[in-house]
């Protein structure tokens, strides 16, 4: 049903990927857990619970209306502080904080949830409280939610995992092949999509290997096909995964689903799967640590909200001070201040750095135009951070600025180091405030 | 514990200017040990003496311009070397440094240093040194070990144009003429190139679409095809010239639109002018397209875009 289709750009920086080898470990439930509310792209939640209260494990604390995802407690305990706070990751957010009491009681009214029509699965979807959990974090019942006129030919599953050192979806692949599979064909059954194909970059050939036995033994190989896609980075971009699997472009400003793609992160699939199979909704996430501070990098279930102070305790602690910590890989991944910094929903990897911490200086550009062949969504990134730096309105909007993925691919790309992306972002910014202007100025002309 | 905070990502590849303008200046060096085979130790001399003014001017132009150095990135070294390399081994020392001097002061630091220049500079500087002293520059010395008579002679070109070109395809190869130091040996300058291509620093888009018009430009004109390819500034300027990252077009389109037109005005200039060679003008004036180049060529965004104003 799929073939491999050519995508363009891409670069081709270090994996790292020591951890692959490392099997999940659960890790003992922290004292203390502090949940942001906004752990998805939209709305945040308006906390449901107050100072004083007593959750458990899977208990609502946090929701909301239109674009967002519930929120869950992750440990049992009560609910020490409920306040708006600045994160180590620069946001600010509702937080909600619970002390636990160790015991990690599941929430007794947790029931193992049923469906009968599409809109029934789409709510328990939106109940598990699952988002994009490769990073993205766009709330998964939303997107399941093809608006009017619009179908899905394709459930394309993300398992490139193209960031370099992290390898929790690699381990989720190996660990539970069963759940994946499962969770495709329940969700092309329920959203009547056609067919499935799981992209796997081919330096994963166990986890191919593996999925593919899986799909036998299941007799789910006319509906569900794995596909291994040549490693390259950003493979696993959604636009770039729907161009190399299906051959299609999503339009500029759109969505997956104006190209007829439902795209959804192996991780996802298999919590989607783990909600309707217990009933539990989204309340750990698996973290691959690694980086040369930490003593023992591997990868880690931990809950949400867990400190990423306590989940490097978890893996054995530092071995020496980090100069930069990341939350996510090195390419697309966030340095943040602090390590007083909660694990949210869609992070999946901690990185603790002192040899790779500090990156060469800036020189001028040389023109040499390995940015524009390493952009894989064919942009001009040296034109967009002229433009960026230059605040032409125009050029940004000539030139797609909002096209741009931040993928960092142009900067990695840089031999004279530049900060492309940096740039880009700032001339995001910037277009987003003056069209919105510019809107506003027409509006009130009328 | 204080954390660097800055954005994604944070990775970055191993190349740097420096590193690439080093491996050019590693490319050209063959080219030079073959000109001192050929002319004598005057070439190398020559093109140590454009080094030491380049990195002069370079370093006193940042000083005076108040910005951090750019001495140090090499890429002055490239031109100061691809200027030697157009000039005849017993050129005076003072022309070549005065060529040097305005390719780098006037041609490269005030456009902008370092990536801002619209003109290659070791060509222009080039053509500066040919127009302000024609007599300097027209008479190129033939290689060391031929019969004293013939110290200096006129290059194959000039020959092909008088009528009296008698050389063999192997001695065009070996630069084994009269000629300017650093064109004539075309097999140094081929190593330098490949190497350069195989370290993935240039490509082919522009020096293949170049050197093949001049090639059908020969044919469709009637000459010996092989003789023009071989002869001339027309391997250094495919090779070094029309892949110099500043001065020609990002993308793969563009660089082919850049060479055929280098290409075109090469062959027009050989084949129609009263000039031997025009290599040098043909690089000159693509330099000047490049923007137009780079506008039209531009890369086609994936999945259109959305414009807000049009």
């Amino acid at each position: 049903m799929f073939s491999l289709h050519k995508t363009k750009g891409g670069v081709h920086p270090p994996q790292h990927k020591d951890t692959r080898d490392c099997p999940v470990v659960y890790v003992e439930p922290p004292q203390q857990v502090r949940i942001p509310l906004n752990m998805h792209i939209g709305a945040p939640c308006t906390p449901c619970v107050s100072v004083g209260d007593h959750v458990y494990v899977g208990t609502l604390i946090g929701d909301g209306t239109g674009l967002c995802a519930p929120i869950h407690a992750s440990i049992s305990g009560t609910v020490t502080s409920v306040a708006t706070e600045q994160l180590p990751t620069g946001q600010t957010a509702p937080v909600v904080e619970i002390e636990g009491d160790g015991k990690m009681e599941q929430d007794p009214s947790i029931v193992k949830p049923s469906y009968s029509t599409k809109d029934e699965f789409i709510d328990c979807v939106r109940a598990s409280g699952v988002v994009g959990l490769g990073g993205a974090s766009f709330p998964t019942w939303f997107k399941m939610k093809a608006p009017e006129g619009k179908k899905f030919d394709y459930l394309v599953v993300n398992g490139m995992e193209c960031e370099p050192f992290i390898t929790s979806d690699f381990r989720q692949m190996m660990e539970h092949p069963g759940r994946i599979i499962d969770g495709c064909s329940r969700i092309i059954e329920a959203l009547e999509i056609p067919g499935a194909v799981i992209g796997i970059e081919d330096n994963k050939p166990e986890a191919v290997e593996l999925l593919n036995k899986t799909i036998a033994e299941k007799g789910v190989g006319d509906k569900v096909e794995v596909m291994a896609v040549p490693t390259k980075y950003p493979a696993g971009g959604e636009k770039v995964l729907i161009m190399a699997t299906t051959g299609r472009a999503v339009p500029a400003g759109g969505l997956p689903v104006d190209a007829g793609c439902l795209v959804m992160n192996v991780t996802s699939v298999s919590r989607v799967e783990e909600y309707f199979r217990y009933g539990e909704p989204l309340v750990r996430k698996t973290i691959t640590v690694a980086g040369d501070c930490v003593k023992n990098p591997g990868n880690y279930r931990v809950p949400i909200g867990m400190n990423v102070r306590d989940v490097i305790e978890a893996a054995g602690g530092l071995v020496k001070d980090p100069k930069k910590v990341l939350m996510g890989g090195p390419m697309m991944g966030r340095a943040i201040s602090s390590l007083d910094c909660p694990v949210l929903k869609a992070n999946n990897a901690i990185l603790c750095w002192d040899d790779l911490a500090v990156l060469p200086e800036a020189t001028p550009c040389i023109k040499c135009g390995r940015c524009v062949r390493a952009c894989p969504l064919s942009l001009n990134p040296t034109g967009l951070a002229v433009a960026s730096a230059n605040k032409n309105l125009l050029a940004l909007d000539e030139l797609g600025v909002m096209n741009c993925m931040d993928c960092g691919s142009c900067t990695y790309a840089c031999p004279a180091h530049r900060r492309i992306n940096d740039s880009i972002r700032n001339g995001k910014a910037f277009y987003r405030t003056e069209t919105r202007r510019l809107a506003d100025e027409a509006k009130g002309g009328k | 514990m204080k954390l660097i905070v800055e954005g994604s990502p944070h990775f970055m590849g191993k190349d740097s200017t420096p590193k690439i303008m080093g491996c050019v200046c590693l490319a050209l060096l063959p080219t030079v040990i073959a000109a001192t085979v050929l002319y004598g130790l005057g070439a190398p001399i020559l093109v140590l003496a454009c080094i030491a003014t380049a990195l002069v001017c370079e370093h006193l132009c940042c000083l005076i311009q108040r910005r951090p150095s750019t001495a140090d990135d090499f890429s002055c070294v490239v031109t100061a070397m691809l200027l030697a390399m157009t000039l005849p081994a017993d050129c005076p020392f003072w022309i070549a440094a005065l060529g040097t001097a305005f390719a780098i002061v006037v041609v490269k630091m005030l456009f902008g240093g370092i990536g801002c220049n619209v003109f290659n500079p070791a060509v222009a500087g080039r053509i500066f040194l040919m127009v302000a002293f024609p007599s300097a520059l027209g008479s190129y010395p033939a290689p060391e070990g031929t019969p004293l008579d013939a110290i200096t002679g006129a290059t194959p070109l000039a020959e092909m144009t008088a009528g009296t070109f008698n050389h063999s395809y192997l001695d065009l190869l070996l630069g084994n003429h009269a000629g300017a130091l650093g064109e004539t040996c075309i097999i140094t300058l081929l190593i330098g190139y490949v190497f350069l291509l195989v370290m993935r620093i240039v490509d082919a888009w522009a020096t293949l679409p170049f050197v093949g018009v001049v090639a059908v430009m020969s044919l469709i004109t009637g000459n010996d095809v092989l003789a023009q390819l071989l002869s001339g500034g027309l391997a250094l300027g495919a090779f070094f010239m029309a892949t110099d990252y500043t001065t020609t077009p990002m993308t793969q389109t563009g660089k082919v639109v850049f060479g055929v037109g280098c290409g075109l005005i090469t062959s027009f200039v050989r084949f129609f002018a009263s000039a031997p060679e025009g290599v040098a003008y043909s690089i000159l004036f693509m330099n000047m397209l490049v923007p137009l180049i780079d506008k039209l060529c531009a890369p086609k965004p994936e999945g259109g875009v959305k414009r807000a104003l049009a």
